[in-house]
This record gives C-alpha cells, structure tokens and sequence, in this order.
C-alpha cells in the first residue's frame, strides 16, 4: 500500500472526471484522478451518443438545462483550446403527429427561456428541404442550430491529456475500496494499491456513483439504464447532415439518427430502465431500426458496422445531483445521464467555485501548458506526409487499412499513455472501420508488445482479465497432459 | 456390423458402408474404385498429413510452418504435435528444411523460408 | 514512376496478375500492403493447394512461394508495405515508408482480396467482452503470432476457415465445443468436414444459432437455439455452451473500398465489381481478379483469374475497341454469377454459386442453353464452361437469365 497525498482526488476518469481535471489543472493544486479501468471514458463516456445537445429538453431553473446550455458555449472555445473535433450539425426534432405540435412549441418555450439562439419551427417543406431523406409524412419540426456532434471517447481523452500536462496525476485500476472519515470530514481515499490523504474528493463514478456514495455514509441511488446504439457504415455518412430527433419521451430523448463526426451515422439509443447489461440485443436491434426506419425510410441494419451498449447513470429524481453532501469535503457530480456530456465542463467549473467558496484554496495559475491533438494521416496535408514520412517511416506503414491509421500514431497514441487495444482504438479509431480490427488486430498486438516490452501474451483488449491471447500451445498441452 | 464413412476423394463425397464378413472387410457405397481404396485404409489404417507449425526464435514471423512429407497414423496427430513443439528453431530458416527426421515414417520439413526479423 | 500496369495486392491473384501481364511484355508493378507476398497463404498452414495448378497437395505457404519464384523470373517491380489509398484507370496513389508516391499507368487489376464478416454485421450482440475473433483473425494469431484465443471454443459458421481452425485450435490444445451453423445444411468443403470435425470429434450442430453471447470482460459461454424452417428458435432449445472464445467464420466480402471510391460499378450480391470475360470492371482499364471479385473456393481458381486478367490487361493496352456487353442475370436458384457481363464471342467458364444444395438441376441459360448438373453445393463453386456458340447465342439473346430448376 502506498501512501500518497493530494489537494484534491476525483474518483473516475469520465467525461465528467477528466472535465473536472481539466479545469482543476488551472491552479497551483495537486490533483490525483483514480479510476477502476485502464483507461478514460470507458464508463457510460465510450458508448455515449456523442451529441453536445442544444439546451431544449431541460428548463434553466435546473443543473441539465442550466449547465448544457453553459456547456455547449464552453465547449465552442474548448475546440481549438484542446483540439477537439465537433461537427455542427444543428439538430432538427421532427413531429409526426398533431398531437405532437405542442409538445413542439413547449419544447422551443425551454430553449429559449435556456437562451438557445436561432430556434426555428419549420414546416414540412421547410424539413423536407432541409433533409431530402426524412420520410414524407413528417409534420414540422424545430430547428437548433447550436447542437453539434463529436467523439465522447476524444473529449474524454482530450480533457485527460490537458490535466495531465498540467500535473494531473491519474491512476487507472485503481478502484476505491474505502472512504475514511474523521470528524464528519473526508480524509482518505483507499484504493487497491493505494492510500490517499485528502481534504477535497469529488465522486465522478458514473455508473458506480452511489456506491461510491455509500462508502462515505452517503447514500444515493443511481439506477442504471441501458441503451443500444448502432453504427452504421459511412455509405450512410451523408444521409442526412442534421441530427434527427423525435419529440422525447419521458425518460429519453428517443432513438435519435446521429451523423457522426468521423462522418459515420450513429442510431440509437434504446432506454431500458433498471438494466446495468452491457449486451446487445436482438430486441434492443429491432427497436432502433424500426424507430428511426419510421422517420429515415432509407436506413436499414444492414449496414450495421458496430454494435455496444452504454449505461447510463440515472439520477434517482431526474436532476444531476452537483454538490456538496453531509460528509465535509465530499462532492457529488453525479447522475450524470443526458445532457451529461454537454453539462461536464460547466459542471466542472460550478464544482470547483463551490469547492472555493468551501475553503479550497487554490490560486489560478498564470500559465498553462496547451495540449496539442495527435497528428492523424486524414489531417495532413500533401507536402506535411511526405516530410514526416522521410523523418519517420513509420508514418507510411499503413496498420489499419479501413480508416488508414498508421503505425506512426499507434506509437504515439502508446507514448500519450495506451497500453491495451482498446485504448488505441478510441486514440487512432483503428479497428473501427468496416472490418472492425479483423486485419489490423493481430498485427497492433505485435506493435504493442514491442513498444511496451511484454510479451504478446500480456498485451489485453480492455486491462486485466481481457488478455487477447494469453495461452501458448506449450501451456495446454502440459495441462491437458497433466489430467 | 455397419458403420458409415464418407469419401474425402472427390466432391461427390459418397457414404460408404463397411461390412466384415467371414473376417473379410468389404466397402459398399462408393461409386468408383478409389472410395474403396479409401473406405479400406480409413478402416484398417486412417492416415492424414499433418500440418502445423515449430517456434522460432529472431525471426520475421514466431512460427514457422511444417508438414509431414507423408501422411501418418491418424491416432498419431497428438504425439506428433507434442514432439514438435519442443522444438524451436534459429532463423534464418530455408524453405523444405527438415526439422523432425523419420517420425512414423514420414519427416517434418518447413513449408516456407523465414527470414531474420527486420531482413 | 510510370507503368504500363498497377497490379494491387499480392496474394495469388496479384501475383498471377502480374506475372502474366509482364510475360506478354507489359511493364508492370505489383504493389503489396504487407511485409511480404501471399496475401493470405501466409497464414493457411494446411495443405490443400495446388490440386489442380500443381496436381499436388500444397500448404497455403508452399503455394505462394512457388508462385512468387515464378513470378520473380519476370521483370515486375515488387512495392512491399505500400498500401494503395485511391486509383483511376491512369493513376494510382500509394503510401508506404518511402513516402506518398504516384504510379502513372494505363490500366490497373484490382486483387486486394477480401475481409471477414463481423459480429455486429449479423447482428450478433455481446458486452464486446475478449475473446470474440473472426477466424481469420485468430488463425493469424495462431499460425503467426504463436498464441492462443482460449482454452475452449465456440466456432459460429461451417464455412471452410471456421472448420480449418477448428482443427488447427484442436491441434494446439484447444477444447472445440461445437461448430454452430444456422443453416440446414453445412457449409465448406467436404474433405474439411471429414478431416476438421469428424477426426476430432468435434459437432457440428446445423440449423442452430448463438442466441447470446456471455461474459463481460472475456467470453463465459454462449447460449444456442435451435431453428425451425422459418428460422425462429424452437421453444426448448435453447442451452448454454462454455467456452472463453468465439471464433467467427460467417462469410467473407470483397475489400470493395477502393473499387467505390473509383466509381465502379458493383454487383450488390457479391459485393465486388461487375466483370466481363476479361475480367474489366465498368470502368475502362480497371480490370479484376480473385477474391475482390467474388469469393472462390480455391487459390487454385483465383490464379486462373488473375493470369486471365493479368494477360487481357495487357492485352487491352494495344487495342481499345470500346465494348458493348449483354448481362447474365441470376433467375431462380442462382445465388451468383461471375462474369456477369460477356462482350465477346469466344468460350467462356462461368463461375457460379447455387443458393441451395440440389442432387440434380437443369441449369438454363435463358432459352440459349440447358446444362445437366448433379451435387450442387453452395459451398463448392460450379464452374461452368461455355462453348464459343453457346456465348454467341448469348450475345445474341442479348443476354439472359440463369436459372436452376431442381429435378427430383
């Protein structure tokens, strides 16, 4: 067990987590984020929709809709100070029904009272023209420009890779197995190989968040509901070019039609209350389709490229609970479901001004170290490749044919701290193209035992117990001989 | 005593029938005589080629790729598989090189060279 | 750098391809993405090759090094870890450790193989847990990489890969639990039936389907149904099988990315370029060859393909003419055609695919021709030869329509 010592400790590296990292590296503190995978965002964050949401669904008077809309500004000056991708589709929420067409209104009534600019109910024409692909039978639809899409996983990383090159020290497998209060104060944090004296935790464990909760003598209830999403492959890319919504429902924003921002579309995602399962389902399969097939005729599974399931942590009264509890020191950022993501950076800097105002003391640094977005082959312009190549070859041995990723930004995604194959997926997107890692799998297992200097056997698809291929024939010939 | 066979010979893929009669074996079932030929020596004496592969070490690849020269005795497989993998070679490695000699009657040679890592 | 022809990929299409375009005098290079040629022998350990090229039994490795020594007596430029990234019938551009090159060209053949179907492409749902492989995937791993998936295995699909590796996992100490195939009946090649699963025992449980897969962080089991004749699970008969990997063999399709990207045009049932006999795509000076086009049974038949290809391709660049061609289309019983379009007057061998297993079939050329066929399988490719009269009344027909009418 080592002992360690830190202003500040998050518990959980999500969107959330790391958004809170991010905007604690700011200031002269030290800062230590713990999380129980062997990676960022691997919670509800990976399988996220990946919508920074126009504020509409939530009214101002409360933390989604008051912090999604903060949230969507920050996240517009975030782009260029992390490097991150949105695209700014706009969103269209589409009526099929009269009975629909006040819901619609009421629903433009939150945007504006949220601040939302440009908020438009269009007509059908209006729609169809907007959208040629959207089924004839739509009635009208509104119209927020400001919703945009990105990659969940690389906002997660992206805020990840600020923090910590801003002294951000984050442990990964390192679930918290004790909270330790003295004098109705946090003290430390106990995490399987370490024990951490504290006087400011704040618990971001999604999913998890109530347990975390209980360790302290705080209850919370998050339930879990799960939700299917299926990527299409990117001959859908330019079905449409909004985000297509239905009117939502009262747990969900409905099975939305997502354009991704690696020109993907994304349908999904189901809403199964109660349900922590990770797994797709046929039934899960036939929903999707059969919903967005009512509004977008044209899509069909067929093209269904990926599959995943996220869980999303649901507040026990349909609010995120941000704050402070009865245990002195111990904050709550949880319950984070939809508008979380978009909410994250905003939440981020309300939790740290309430921490001040708590007696944090932490003092703004004057400067802070940018943190610059890998290279990507797709980026680079026509002298740029041929100038890297020269300097590294390693940057003309394409490794994963379908989205063209080569072994240049492998090793670096290892040097910025991957050390499983899903951890150069998210980084690279290798493995995430129509052959889904068929060719390139094998071939990154090499590349990863040789920058990490493992053996192959080691090398895991998500951290410990996910070993790609841990036996040898010698192993289970000796076994099957030892019976 | 009847069992059933099916002949790996051509596509047709026949089902042959086997009787003993009076000790004798006969073969039923095959429409040319190469299934009886076969239907026989499934039953007295099942042979296969054996295919797979030896460790080896600095090469471009951490395997190499044998075979039998000839086939063996179908009851065989495992024991050949156990002794070849005590083996590990050094590369560089040439094609058709023996790497297990008179094993059942057949060698073990490589079916590819293997060059040194990074060649 | 300027050629008269760019052959992409270097399996055994791309070598034939290009070996028997520069034998007719073209100059020729043959561009490959990996270290070294095979394209996919490399990994296929077995033997089986060769049956008919060299009437011998060759593993996937011995093939391709005879046809890389035939191929290195030619003079063809070899690019080893260039991967082609877009083409036209002038121009191909590649990227490779050399940097980002052009090859100027008048025409192309097209060989890059194809890749595995996935899980979420037939819809099978997991938690994504370690331990779920396509069978490609894991016999490059095994074959290659020298280690192993699991200790227990599932493989969903009887097609050839799936039963090879069930043997090959068997031959490494693998537990093989059961080889699951929706269909009623089994896919790949009979010999590989008798010599994969039989000689070790392994089931072959037909007309069943992974129902779900379990497990979290790594594969726990599966849970199989059986199907009725309309394909829902029968009530009952569902149970668990354990295992800690799945191998997936549920079909391959043609790497059809550059072939979009160059506008050409494709059959949508194969999901590689529509063909005439010289094996030219839509696009005039594109030609193609092996598993790109349509998935073969055989390396033995893919080489065939790309000497046919390789050789019109050089011969095209001579003469221009511009082609007009009819289109076979596939009638009842015909899963696929290649080629789909015939532009000339000369004998022809169509390779066919039937949709389902028949012992004996007329096959009808439109009304041009009728052929008597016994033993169909969808998993053995018919190769079908037609006469130079049989190919004029097609021409004259203005094509026509195959169609496989079952006789009892």
């Amino acid at each position: 067990m080592k002992e360690l010592q830190s202003d500040v400790v998050i518990i959980g590296a999500g969107i959330v987590g790391t958004a809170l990292a991010y905007e604690l590296s700011h200031y002269e503190l030290s800062v230590i984020v713990v999380e129980k995978e062997a990676d960022v965002g691997w919670g509800a964050t990976k399988a996220n929709s990946g919508i920074i949401h126009a504020a509409v669904h939530d009214l101002p008077s409360t933390f989604k809709g008051k912090f999604c809309s903060e949230g969507n500004k920050l996240y517009r000056q975030l782009e260029s100070e992390l490097g991150i991708k949105l695209r700014k589709t706009g969103m269209l929420m589409v009526a099929e029904k009269e009975e629909q067409l006040g819901q619609l209104e009421k629903i433009k009534k939150t945007g504006l009272a949220c601040g939302e600019k440009d908020l438009e109910i269009l007509t059908k024409e209006e729609l169809l023209a907007k959208e040629p692909a959207l089924s004839p039978h739509v009635l009208a639809g509104l119209y927020a420009p400001s919703a945009a899409t990105t990659a969940p996983y690389q906002l997660a990383i992206a805020f990840f890779e600020g923090a910590q090159t801003n002294g951000v020290k984050f442990y990964f497998e390192e679930p918290v197995r004790k909270l330790k209060i003295k004098n109705k104060s946090i003290d430390q944090v106990e995490t399987t190989n370490f024990n951490i004296s504290t006087k400011f935790v704040i618990n971001a464990a999604g999913v998890k968040a109530g347990e975390i909760a209980g360790l302290a003598g705080c209850p919370l209830t998050i339930k879990p509901r799960a939700g299917e999403e299926y990527l299409l492959d990117k001959s859908y890319g330019d079905l449409v070019s909004h985000l297509i919504f239905p009117l939502p429902t009262l747990n969900s924003k409905g099975i939305l039609a997502i354009p991704t921002v690696d020109h993907n579309l994304m349908v999904g995602p189901t809403a199964v209350e109660g349900l922590g399962s990770h797994a797709t389902t046929d039934e899960g399969r036939e929903e999707v389709f059969r919903s967005i097939g009512k509004l977008l005729p044209q899509i069909n599974s067929q093209g269904t490229i990926a599959s995943f399931t996220g869980v999303r942590p649901a507040p026990p009264e349909g609010d995120f609970i941000i704050g402070s509890t009865d245990v002195g020191g111990f904050y709550l950022a949880a319950g984070m479901e939809s508008p979380g993501l978009t909410a994250a950076p905003a939440v981020a800097k309300y939790l740290v001004a309430k921490m001040q105002e708590d007696g944090l003391s932490a003092t703004r640094k004057k400067e802070m170290k940018k943190r610059i977005p890998p290279l990507r082959l797709h980026d680079l312009g026509e002298g740029e490749l041929a100038e890297l190549i020269s300097e590294n070859p390693s940057w003309g041995k394409i490794v994963c044919r379908c989205e063209e990723v080569t072994e240049a930004e492998i090793i670096e995604a290892i040097r910025r701290g991957a050390t499983t194959l899903d951890g150069i997926k998210f980084r690279t997107r290798l493995g995430m193209g129509r052959c889904q890692g068929g060719f390139c799998g094998p071939r990154v297992l090499s590349i990863l035992a040789r920058e990490l200097a493992v053996d192959k056997r080691a090398i895991s698809k998500k951290g410990q117990d996910t070993q790609i291929a841990p036996l040898t024939r010698e192993q289970l010939l000796e076994e099957v001989e030892g019976q | 005593m009847t069992e059933k066979i099916i002949c790996t010979i051509c596509p047709i893929g026949c089902e042959l029938t086997w009787q003993r009669e009076d000790g004798e074996l006969s073969i039923s079932g095959n429409k040319c005589p190469r299934g009886e030929k076969y239907g026989l020596a499934e039953l007295t004496n099942p042979t296969r080629t054996l295919t797979t592969s030896v460790r080896v070490k600095g090469g471009l690849h951490a395997l190499v790729p044998v075979r039998s020269t000839k086939p063996i005795p179908k009851e065989k497989l495992m024991h050949a598989v156990r002794e070849l993998a005590k083996i590990t070679l050094k590369a560089p490695v040439a094609t058709g090189s023996v790497v297990l000699k008179d094993w059942q009657g057949a060698d073990f040679i490589t079916t590819r060279k293997m060059p040194k890592a990074g060649a | 750098m300027s050629y008269d022809i760019v052959v992409i990929g270097g399996g055994p299409g791309g070598i034939a391809a290009a070996r028997s375009a520069a034998q007719k005098g073209a100059r020729v290079a043959l561009l490959e993405r990996d270290e070294e040629l095979g394209g996919i022998l490399p990994q296929c350990i077995h033997h089986g090759f060769g049956l008919t090229r060299f009437k011998k039994e060759l593993t996937g490795p011995e093939y391709a090094t005879r046809e890389e020594e035939l191929l290195r007596k030619e003079k063809v430029d070899i690019f080893l870890n260039t991967t082609v990234v877009s083409l036209s019938s002038s121009e191909v551009e590649a990227i490779s450790p050399r940097g980002k090159e052009k090859f100027e060209t008048r025409a192309v053949v097209l060989a890059m193989g194809s890749r595995e179907r996935t899980a979420p492409a037939i819809g099978l749902g997991s938690a994504r847990p370690a331990g779920i492989f396509t069978a490609g995937a894991a016999q490059r791993l095994v074959n290659m990489e020298g280690c192993l998936p699991g200790r227990r295995a599932v493989i969903v699909g009887s097609g050839d890969i799936g039963l090879i590796m069930a043997r090959r996992l068997s031959l490494e100490g693998v537990k093989v639990e059961a080889v699951v195939e929706i269909m009623p009946y089994p896919g790949g090649l009979l010999r590989n039936r008798v010599q994969c699963l039989d000689d070790f025992k392994i089931p072959l449980l037909l007309s069943h389907k992974v129902i779900a897969v379990h497990g979290k962080k790594r594969v726990e089991g599966v849970t199989i149904g059986k199907l009725d004749s309309d394909g829902k699970i029968v009530e009952g008969t569902e149970r668990d099988l354990s295992c800690d990997c799945l191998l997936l063999s549920v079909g391959l399709i043609p790497e059809n990315e550059l072939s979009q990207k160059a506008g050409i045009k494709l059959d949508p049932v194969t999901g590689g370029p529509v063909v005439d006999q010289d094996f030219e795509t839509s696009v005039p000076g594109i030609f193609a060859c092996g598993n790109v086009v349509a998935i073969s049974d055989l390396a033995d038949d893919v080489t065939a393909q790309g000497e046919r290809a390789g050789e019109r391709a050089a011969r095209s660049l001579s003469s221009q003419d511009a082609k007009s061609g009819v289109e076979l289309k596939r009638g009842p019983g015909i899963h696929s055609v290649v080629p789909q379009v015939l532009t000339k007057a000369e004998a022809t061998k169509l390779a066919i695919r039937v949709a389902r297993p028949m012992e004996q079939a007329e096959l009808h050329c439109g009304d041009v021709c009728t052929f008597k066929l016994k033993n169909l399988k969808p998993a053995q490719m018919l190769s079908l030869k037609l006469a130079k009269e049989q190919v004029e009344g097609l021409l004259a027909a203005d094509g026509a329509t195959l169609r496989l009418e079952e006789k009892k």
